[in-house]
């Protein structure tokens, strides 16, 4: 699949390699260039005797390059793509992929094949179960001891007054989120950090703040009374206080094999880590997927699906009451995005998210796809109207909204909006079957 | 309040009722029951949610006129913006707008921020953003500077920059009724407007504007009057540029002195009895010299020299440019006169006289060569670039982006690779904007020399940026 500019730039690892890439993007510096419906290949002369051979994967997008760059992907690899998509003619469209590259192809295969096949076939490991158990039943105590210190510290703080809050947003939460960390609630520690998070400056914090303080405490309420609920609403809950699911356990379910729509992919970075989210589309399922990527500082995400594309995957959900995190299992071809079917107007959608919440009233976002939505400014802020005129706030920065009215001219369009209590944030939309991401 | 004694609400509806009754059941104290009351509150809240109707809705764009640019080109130019390749970005606009061609709606909000904080580039911006982009621009209160009232109204109604562009145009098409509406509004104007305004009449500026011009010397601001005495003192004809031709007339007379007792030669004397009028000195001729060794009647003549017609010099001593060139090259004081004949020739655009000047044995005032036409820039090759590259390429550095010829390219490269530091990175950049791919293998000779000296790898790095840059050109040209 021929990827545009700007999905090339999505694969790049930073600024630097984006600038780079582009500079290699011209014909001379290329001594040999081809392109086969499996692969792209070829070689870049550098600074070196020899060129550097270069060849991407255009079935499951991956590079591989003998220069030593320890970025991945590394200039070449970019220069390569973008070159075809500046110049597509100068390449030379051949029927057999070059020995080496079909090596490559082979082995990748090879190896995703036997990863599958690890991950489903894994045998578990042997573990001291006696002292697993001693260190659940050690974990439980922790946690419990500290939502109980949680508890009360929620209580001192409606009881003080929330008023003097915006006065010490940075250091109100700190003592107690330390504690969380120390209780092995990470998941708390992260939402308590969030809290400080919010803008304190803006008139009407208050409502906000106290939705997230009330849900914390409903969650501590929640972990006191899981015996009295669902297994299903039991892992939910201990997902919500830091318990995690490792992937290879939930790489052994089933997943779901469908056509997904890649619609978002964001970054965020917060305390040396970041975050990827890549928001998928079942077109066959209906369902939307969550992939979650973490990163510690220092390491780059390697990225490999592309915003607008879609692939032909099959995913695994985490276990939840309204499972929406999953992870890739494996991949096997890229292709044109469609627009996918839609809600008709916000309120199926509120419908769905009364639905949603009545399973699981912890959530804060929830995805989804509506037709015939326009933008609004309105006194300096934008709306997301639908085709009754109902209208939700956006959350996206101010530019994104000028750029939404500047392609969609003020005509309908076909959205992939994440709702939030708050209102919603713009992630992609189509007009006229074409695609365009807010990033 | 809500979790005190203080407030109980009179009539609960039944949900709240319920749920009231639930938590007071469990509740372990009023905080206990404040928390999960409001939790309910904000999911009960939010499970029923009344969306407020907007019926506000945009009017739909005008249609776009012209041919957008492809999405590949387009994708090309949010890099040059992304990135901050300024050059390229120029060079890409100036493509764009010869080619008549507006971006893709997706980089509007890009482009017209860019036209807000950089106003060189503002009018070719709003041309390339299209229908669209004023439509939008109406809309944003950051972008509203750049959206053109109709044509019409703009004197009355647009920013000053628009009005000064407005005015700036009807000059150049029409210049009596750019006149006219000077003589109706000039008054209406602050001082400083007024002199700016006055200054814009200079191009096409003729005999019919004289009259007016004249009434504005009694303006009671010192800045306007100067700005109108600018204007007349270069315009032929007029009263104050005829004061000038007098006293040079009578100051600087043509002789003729016996050379070696055989040969005659032709020379300018000046007549240092004579003063200019006292209104030049009121139009800005200066008393006194303050150069050191140069006496004041030099100084007067040297300021006179700036501001007389070129047909001066036939009309009163029969004398061709080139021999007035000579004779004043021939003065003592020719440090002096020459470069004021350089300012004559360039406030009067005069190439003849540029040539002269340039073809003379002692080349004065380079910057002649910017009123030269390029094929004649490139005529001075031989001579200039080497004792003066820098300048030289500045001068060749023209908006229209004209091919260097290869055989100038490269005697500047043979000497800028002795001196590298000659001129800016920048300026290489630029000059790469300027040459045709065929310098791509002469780049590429000096990337591919070993030498390890300092200067020889600034210069290896130079040429491979400039190679980039060829090499982009052309992508831009495949594009637009």
């Amino acid at each position: 699949m021929p990827l545009t500019e700007d999905q090339i730039t999505q694969l790049a690892p930073d600024a630097a390699s984006v600038k780079a890439g582009q500079q290699l993007a011209t014909n001379s510096k290329w001594v040999t260039k081809a392109i086969h419906e499996k692969a792209m290949w070829g070689d870049c002369q550098g600074s070196g005797k020899n060129p550097y051979r270069t060849v991407v994967d255009l079935q499951n997008m991956a590079f591989k390059c003998s220069c030593p760059s320890r970025k991945f992907p590394c200039k070449h690899g970019l220069g390569l793509l973008y070159l075809h998509a500046r110049t597509p003619s100068v390449f030379e469209a051949t029927q057999d992929v070059a020995t080496d590259v079909q090596e490559w192809l082979t082995k990748r295969a090879g190896k995703a094949e036997a990863k599958e096949e690890k991950e489903t076939m894994a045998a578990p490991k042997k573990l001291d179960t006696k002292a697993q158990e001693r260190r659940s039943e050690e974990r439980e105590k922790k946690v419990a001891a500290g939502l109980e210190e949680l508890r009360m510290w929620l209580k001192d703080l409606v009881r003080n007054g929330i008023h003097q809050v915006p006065s010490v947003s940075q250091s109100f939460h700190r003592p107690i989120t330390a504690r969380m960390v120390d209780a092995q609630a990470p998941a708390i520690a992260n939402s308590l950090n969030r809290l400080s998070q919010l803008p304190f400056h803006q008139e009407g914090w208050q409502k906000p703040f106290l939705r997230k303080l009330s849900s914390l405490y409903l969650l501590t309420e929640a972990f006191k009374n899981s015996e009295n609920v669902s297994p299903l609403l039991q892992t939910e809950i201990r997902t919500l206080i830091g318990w995690n699911t490792g992937k290879e356990q939930v790489l052994q379910q089933e997943g779901l094999q469908d056509t997904w729509l890649v619609l978002s992919r964001e970054l965020e970075e917060e305390d040396r880590l970041t975050t990827e989210r890549i928001w998928l589309f079942g077109l066959k399922s209906q369902r939307f997927a969550l992939l979650l990527n973490f990163y510690p500082l220092g390491q780059m995400p390697q990225f490999s699906i592309v915003v607008g594309s879609a692939i032909s995957a099959e995913v695994v959900f985490y276990s939840a009451v309204f499972s929406l995190r999953a992870l890739l299992k494996n991949q096997h071809g890229m292709g044109v995005s469609e627009v996918p079917i839609a809600e008709p107007n916000f309120k199926v959608v509120l419908q769905k998210v009364a639905e949603a919440l009545s399973v699981q009233p912890f959530m804060e976002q929830i995805p989804f796809l509506v037709e015939q939505v326009r933008v609004v400014h309105q006194k300096g802020v934008w709306y997301l109207v639908d085709k009754e005129n109902l209208s939700l706030r956006l959350l996206n920065p101010e530019v994104d909204g000028w750029r939404t009215l500047a392609t969609t001219g003020s005509a309908p369009f076909t959205a992939f909006l994440v709702y939030e209590p708050q209102g919603v944030t713009l992630h992609a939309y189509w007009i006229s079957q074409q695609f365009y991401a807010l990033a | 309040m809500l979790g005190t004694n203080q407030y109980v609400p009179a009539a609960l509806p039944p949900l709240a009722q319920e749920m009231a009754q639930a938590i007071a059941a469990t509740a372990e104290d009023k905080e206990d029951a404040f928390l999960k009351l409001s939790f309910g509150y904000f999911l009960a809240e939010e499970a029923g949610k009344q969306l407020p109707e907007l019926t506000l809705q945009h009017d739909a764009p005008p249609a776009e006129t012209v041919e957008m640019l492809s999405p590949e080109a387009n994708a090309l130019l949010r890099q040059f913006i992304l990135h901050k390749e300024e050059l390229l970005l120029d060079y890409f606009l100036f493509r764009c707008q010869r080619a008549q061609r507006i971006v893709r709606p997706e980089l509007l909000p890009e482009i017209l921020s860019m036209a807000v904080e950089k106003k060189a580039r503002r009018e070719v911006l709003l041309q390339m953003s299209g229908n669209r982009g004023q439509w939008l621009a109406q809309m944003n209160p950051a972008w509203q500077i750049l959206h053109t009232p109709e044509e019409e109204n703009l004197w009355e109604t647009g920013t000053w920059e628009q009005r000064k562009a407005f005015f700036r145009k009807l000059r150049a098409d029409a210049p009596a009724e750019a006149l006219a509406l000077l003589q109706a509004n000039l008054h209406e104007e602050g001082a400083n407007a007024r002199a700016e305004l006055l200054a814009l009449l200079l191009p096409n500026l003729s005999l019919a504007d004289e009259p007016f011009l004249e009434t504005q010397l009694s303006d009671k601001s010192q800045k306007v009057r100067q700005e109108v005495y600018k204007l007349l003192l270069q315009l032929p004809g007029s009263r104050v540029n005829q004061l000038v031709q007098a006293y040079l007339k009578e100051a600087v007379q043509l002789k003729e002195e016996r050379v070696m007792l055989l040969a005659k030669k032709k020379v300018f004397a000046i007549n240092a009895d004579v003063t200019p009028p006292d209104e030049l000195f009121a139009a800005g001729f200066e008393k006194t010299s303050s150069q050191k060794n140069v006496d004041d009647a030099d100084y007067w003549v040297a300021q006179a020299l700036e501001f007389v017609p070129p047909i001066f010099w036939q009309q009163t001593y029969g004398l061709t440019l080139p021999e007035v060139v000579q004779l004043w090259g021939n003065h003592a004081g020719k440090h002096l006169f020459l470069p004021a004949l350089a300012q004559n020739a360039l406030r009067f655009q005069n190439t003849e006289l540029a040539h002269a000047l340039l073809t003379g044995k002692e080349v004065r005032g380079i910057d002649l060569l910017t009123i030269l036409s390029l094929p004649e820039r490139f005529s001075y090759a031989s001579k200039l670039a080497e004792g003066q590259s820098g300048f030289y390429l500045q001068t060749l550095l023209a908006e229209e982006y004209t091919i260097i010829p290869p055989e100038i390219n490269q005697q500047l490269l043979r000497h800028f690779v002795k001196n590298p530091y000659t001129i800016t990175q920048q300026v290489y950049h630029r000059w790469a904007l300027q040459m045709n791919p065929d310098m791509l293998p002469v780049l590429q000779e000096y990337i591919n020399q070993e030498s390890e000296e300092y200067q020889m790898r600034f210069f290896r790095n130079v040429c491979t940026e400039m190679t980039r840059m060829l090499h982009t050109k052309e992508q831009i040209n495949a594009l637009l």
